[in-house]
């Protein structure tokens, strides 16, 4: 209950003036925001799960790529972001990094590149699993000096490869941070803040079970 | 507004009379116009219209169907008001009545008789303005099982409202988080009469961007009671509401006030046997063509259908309901933030692949046959 008392008494101590500036998070705004990119996140596993999952159509597994790249910062391309001084900067597409128990090398791919790649499964493996293995977590949201908002959000993959004969040749859980970024969007009658996933990093790799 | 065909629902409403058993109206009326107050109760319209979507969702599994009528800007009057009240067609003890008012209200003076508001209903003159009283009237005369009537609007004394006949004429969003058995008792176990209104007698109500103090606390409540952490009793809800709103330091011009809402909750006799049905279609007629929709665009979240069978519904859903280019925003639970906005072609693909979402409340669409933008709310079971 406690929360709600502090929203409402933001929200009538404001009262007399006309509303709340609109390039600024209220406090309900930014609950709302935090469940939003905890349900982005957590279709982005769950399209991951999919993509590999070879029982599945090509029709929905390609499907599932394309919902799954929208969830990101350009698409998946390459991206444009107007700064402060409004002049376009030019930035890479997004990037999905990679890890292995088998040795202590992170690599870098793009997020379009890396779903492809598992879509065609191209180490070859009998089966791949990718699921869930622990909840979504989701840091409160911030304001960077740039007047953008950002926040850093947590999952964790179980990835198991099997054999042409049923066997695990290889698994592991790999917890992962992606940065998220909140932006206003101005439309006619009113402001979207949208939540876009930006780079994926590996913050742990380890063995399975 | 734009979105509203009164007139066609009506006409449906009459086609479909002693065809409906237990079902659940829902008449919500917003004074959306109005320069000061508008934006306020635009947003307890959204408010309340996705969080009783939810509910009617809720409850149609247990068999109740569901009717909504809402009203908002020009629609938003006297003449529509008694329109709707009186043309519920209610079976007498089965169905389910609720009713919401946002907007200006009024009292007369030395009217002890009625603790409850006279609702302005975005009309000038007074002699236009209908008493709560009147409405629950209507609605007890036809003999529903519960009635819950709600007005979030002013409850003070003015020297030029005259006092009206409240005598009735003749006729008249986490859903595994959800406890549906809680709602389930709130709407279809209880019976009686709920009326509450969000200050007593010679108050003022207050509302900022986000909507009412009461119905924000309303529905906040009621949220609760949907996670199992508050009694579902409608007398403990009214208590709760009215606690927690009285305690709310609102600031004024004129210094901190408080609003106090007031209520009555009469329970009838004995619960009548229901019979439960099962799978029954639910009916929303706020417009023809917004009951296509919704039902179109939830039936890509058809479990029954494989995800390939709904991927490949999306060109027609869109082609039949939406023009090139439409938008549609996703709304948070407070019915204030928009989370997302998306291409009607992305929207429809993401639902029909996630298994997160159980249903998509429309709250409102923009065009005519063929929509340029809708905005939804999401009711996700995780």
């Amino acid at each position: 209950m406690k929360p709600i008392k502090i929203l409402f008494a933001c929200l009538f101590f404001l009262f007399p003036l006309s509303g709340f500036a609109q390039s600024d998070l209220t406090p309900s705004d930014k609950d709302a925001l935090q469940t939003r990119v905890k349900e982005k996140v957590e279709e982005f596993v769950n399209h991951l799960s999919n993509i590999v999952n070879e029982e599945l159509t090509e029709y929905q597994r390609q499907n599932e790529i394309k919902a799954a790249l929208v969830l990101f910062i350009g698409n998946g391309e390459r991206y444009d972001v107007t700064n402060v001084y409004g002049e376009k900067e030019h930035h890479e597409a997004v990037r999905m990094q990679i890890s292995s128990i088998n040795h202590d090398i992170k690599r870098w791919l793009t997020m379009k590149k890396y779903l492809w790649n598992q879509y065609k499964n191209i180490h070859r493996y009998g089966k791949v699993k990718i699921e869930s293995a622990d909840v979504v977590r989701v840091d409160n949201i911030n304001k960077t000096s740039d007047g953008h908002y950002e926040a850093m959000a947590y999952f964790c993959q179980r990835y198991i490869a099997y054999n042409e004969n049923g066997r695990v040749v290889y698994s592991d859980i790999t917890t992962k941070k992606i940065k998220v970024y909140i932006d206003a969007l101005e439309i006619p009658g009113g402001v979207i803040w949208e939540a876009k996933l930006g780079d994926v990093y590996v913050t742990a790799t380890e063995p399975n079970g | 507004m734009k979105t509203l065909k009164l007139i066609t629902a009506i006409c449906l409403a009459m086609f479909q009379a002693n065809l409906i058993a237990q079902t659940l109206h829902v008449v919500v009326f917003c004074d959306t116009n109005d320069k000061k107050i508008g934006v306020n109760k635009e947003s307890e319209r959204k408010i309340t219209i996705n969080e009783m979507e939810t509910i009617s969702t809720i409850l149609g599994e247990y068999g109740y169907d569901s009717e909504m009528y809402e009203c908002h800007g020009n629609y938003c009057n006297k003449s529509n008001l008694l329109k709707v009240v009186k043309g519920l067609e209610i079976e007498p003890e089965k169905d389910v009545v609720f009713f919401y008012y946002g907007g200006h209200g009024s009292r007369a003076m030395n009217n002890e008789e009625d603790p409850f508001p006279q609702m302005c209903l975005g009309e000038d003159y007074e002699e236009n303005w209908v008493p709560a009283t009147l409405v629950k009237n209507i609605i007890m005369k036809k003999n529903p099982r519960l009635a819950i009537i709600l007005t979030g609007c002013c409850n003070k004394e003015d020297a030029g409202v005259s006092i009206k006949s409240v005598v009735s004429e003749a006729a008249y969003t986490k859903e595994s988080s959800i406890d549906k058995a809680a709602y389930k008792k709130l709407f279809l176990d209880a019976t009686g009469l709920v009326m509450m209104t969000s200050s007593k007698a010679g108050q003022y109500s207050y509302s900022g961007k986000e909507g009412g103090v009461f119905c924000l606390y309303f529905w906040h409540l009621m949220e609760m009671i949907g996670e199992g952490k508050i009694t579902p009793d409608w007398a403990y809800l009214c208590d709760a509401v009215k606690k927690n709103v009285a305690e709310v330091p609102i600031n004024t011009r004129s210094g901190v006030v408080h609003q106090e809402p007031y209520y009555e909750v009469t329970p009838k006799g004995s619960t009548p046997n229901l019979v439960i049905k099962k799978n029954t279609t639910r009916t929303v007629t706020i417009n023809n063509q917004g009951s296509s929709l919704m039902s179109d665009i939830n039936s890509l979240l058809n479990q029954t259908l494989s995800k390939d069978q709904r991927l490949r519904m999306i060109d027609e859903i869109q082609a039949k309901h939406f023009t090139q280019g439409a938008k549609v925003i996703t709304k948070g639970r407070n019915m204030t933030t928009n989370v997302d906005y998306e291409d009607v072609e992305v929207f429809l693909r993401r639902i029909a692949l996630s298994p997160f979402i159980k249903h998509i409340n429309v709250i409102s669409e923009e065009g005519g046959d063929k929509k340029t933008q809708i905005i939804v709310h999401e009711v996700r079971n995780n």
